[in-house]
């Protein structure tokens, strides 16, 4: 039988893409410069890392404009909400810890 | 392909506990400031239409600080979310809104020496006219509240 280990999804199990699929599991949309400041990574190495969610399916990216100023916005696909639970359930199995009600819905949604 | 690293379950735990903590600490944020602004706005509502003539003419300072406050931090307050900040825009003009409501009550309606009927009037209005920042900040806490 195969270790649980081989379950994890490589593209979410990364430092940074793991930080990104979090937040974006946390809340229906983040804006690029909170990731940013919370994950405390330069816009170039983001964007890379942006870019693979984004080939995966996990993420979608969207551009608007609040008033003047340009933002980008980030959320997860169901595809990707689905790979971020799959994932937790793989990692609470490796460490044995029970299943948390906190990766369940976004807080916007609650809101 | 994706890159190979040496991250453990255990700190992969960690790390999602700790960035949806930021999440939540935003919208923690934004209920503290909303909270504040009520109470300051509710508190100048009912100094300017109950207080005393002295008091009365100094409330609006509370007022501009009122103002100065929001105008210093909302800038500041890191928010993550479309629908947080669009929520945010639109409690802001319903807040406006109200405020001029109860500007135009007190110019017109409110007489010089109200009875107590008027005194529950005047709560009504103070109340009124501060809901919608009590509306964002209530909608702010229970998100992380309920998780």
């Amino acid at each position: 039988m195969s270790h649980p280990r081989h379950g994890l999804d490589e593209i979410i199990h990364a430092p940074v893409r793991l930080s990104i699929m979090a937040m974006l599991a946390a809340a229906d949309t983040v804006e690029f410069r909170f990731l940013k400041d919370e994950i405390e990574v330069s816009d170039s190495l983001l964007s890379k890392h942006i870019q693979t969610l984004e080939k995966a399916g996990y993420v979608l990216v969207e551009k608007a404009f609040v008033g003047k100023r340009p933002r980008t916005w980030l959320s997860l696909t169901d595809e990707g909400r689905d790979a971020f639970q799959g994932y937790m359930a793989v990692l609470r199995q490796i460490t044995g810890e029970p299943r948390a009600p906190e990766v369940a819905a976004p807080l916007d949604r609650q809101e | 392909m994706p890159e190979r690293n040496d991250l453990s379950a255990e700190a992969a735990l960690r790390e999602v506990n700790r960035a949806q903590g930021t999440v939540q600490q935003s919208s923690r944020r934004v209920a503290h400031l909303y909270l504040a602004m009520w109470l300051a706005a509710t508190a100048f509502w009912l100094l300017t239409l109950l207080g005393p003539p002295p008091i009365r003419d100094n409330a609006t300072w509370l007022l501009i600080a009122l103002i100065v406050a929001g105008a210093f931090y909302v800038p500041r307050l890191r928010v993550y979310g479309r629908q947080q900040l669009q929520r945010s825009y639109s409690v802001t003009a319903a807040f406006v809104g109200t405020s001029v409501l109860a500007a135009l009550y007190n110019m017109f309606l409110h007489p010089q020496e109200p009875s107590p009927l008027w005194a529950v009037a005047d709560v009504l209005v103070a109340l009124i006219a501060a809901a919608p920042l009590l509306y964002r900040a209530l909608h702010a806490y229970r998100a992380p509240g309920e998780r």
